[in-house]
């Protein structure tokens, strides 16, 4: 495989300066409803931080791509979500990205606004990167399974369908990615 | 269900979609152990998923989990790779060894390179002594190996009387024979009874 140079990563702010010169308001507001929460996912299903805000730029260009072909989603949450599940396959199954990964690389994104909650309050520093690193040490089939289930609250029937598998699969890796993760957290205490 | 629930059973639970397993939920409503047990688990459920969350909310800090992950890599691939290369030296040196035991069991024995080559020229002497005692300087001093052979053969042929071997001053000069030829009288080629 050829080693290609790393590709700049591209600023969120230039998807966003893009949908406001194709610029209908209600697709700008369309972006900064969702671009938080798909930019996240896109993380925690790549389990890196640049992987994750490439794929979500992806993501965005495609809605508008979506929405210039006329032929619109019923619900958009749902339809770019999907889309960037399979964005985020398609990343991983290519095995290329790990290529582009280097150490001390620029980071042109800023961080997104989420309200921290009695949760995230009641986790140590130190837990939290134990848990991350716990997190990023599960099968990428755990991961998935754990982030659309417990973190985006999909019911098990629609986990299983957008990854292709079933319930009863779904169950399972949620269980071991569980069993895990509460390892891991107790260790921590 | 009569029984508790262990930690297995209320992963499961957790897992589970509403409907399931009924009689463990059944059992949930009545035992306030196991019930405390069950909320202590979602609560920690929540509590990674916030975790996992937050980190992946902000690049800052997936970054820095995700540094001082490899910075752990990286001092884990930098310390001396004694475990691996002990473990690999362990590994070869018994099965070397169990190479050679199993050899052995089968009958195969180490041989000593010199005994064998005596031991084949001996046979050749043996099997044609005359043409040997015919011109055996000229072999002898070319092949030290044949000359060791030699005198031994020289030795036992002598003992058994053969006169072909006996020019050279009888059984005590064959029998310190070592790298001189016969014939050869130079101090070092004297037989310890010459000089005696």
């Amino acid at each position: 495989m050829r080693r290609t140079a790393p590709k700049p990563p591209i600023a969120t702010d230039g998807v966003a300066a893009q949908a406001s010169e194709a610029a209908p308001p209600e697709l700008d507001a369309l972006f900064r409803t969702h671009q938080p929460r798909i930019v996240r996912l896109c993380r925690m299903m790549l389990g890196d931080p640049d992987e994750g805000d490439e794929v979500a730029q992806e993501v965005f260009v495609r809605m508008l791509a979506q929405r210039r072909s006329g032929v619109e989603p019923a619900q958009w949450g749902a339809w770019l979500t999907r889309v960037a599940i399979n964005a985020c396959h398609d990343r991983r199954r290519s095995g290329w990205w790990k290529w582009w990964r280097r150490d001390g690389r620029e980071l042109l994104d800023a961080d997104l606004t989420t309200p921290r909650t009695a949760e995230d309050e009641a986790i140590t520093h130190e837990q939290g990167a134990a848990i991350w690193r716990g997190f990023r040490g599960l099968s990428q089939r755990q991961r998935e399974v754990f982030v659309l289930r417990e973190i985006e609250g999909w019911p098990t029937r629609e986990v299983g369908a957008a990854l292709k598998l079933t319930d009863q699969a779904v169950k399972l890796h949620l269980f071991r990615a569980l069993r895990r993760l509460r390892e891991i957290l107790r260790s921590e205490r | 269900m009569s029984t508790c629930l262990d930690e297995r059973e209320l992963t499961r639970l957790y897992v589970a979609d509403g409907g399931e397993m009924p009689a463990a939920r059944t059992h949930l409503e009545g035992c306030a152990g196991c019930a405390a047990r069950y909320a202590e688990l979602a609560r920690e459920s929540r509590l990674i998923a916030a975790a996992i969350a937050a980190a992946a909310a902000s690049g800052a800090t997936m970054r820095e989990y995700s540094a001082a992950e490899r910075a752990g890599k990286i001092a884990w691939r930098g310390r001396p790779p004694t475990r691996t290369a002990g473990w690999f030296a362990g590994a070869t040196v018994f099965g070397a060894a169990a190479a050679v035991a199993a050899m052995m069991a089968l009958g195969w024995r180490p041989a000593a390179p010199a005994r064998v080559a005596m031991a084949a020229a001996a046979r050749t002497i043996a099997a044609a002594p005359v043409s040997y005692a015919s011109e055996p300087r000229y072999r002898m001093m070319s092949d030290p190996i044949s000359a060791i052979a030699y005198g031994e053969a020289a030795s036992a042929a002598s003992g058994s009387g053969d006169a072909a071997f006996t020019n050279y001053g009888g059984a005590g000069y064959y029998g310190d024979l070592l790298f001189c030829t016969p014939g050869d009288d130079s101090e070092l080629c004297a037989t310890s009874a010459d000089r005696g």
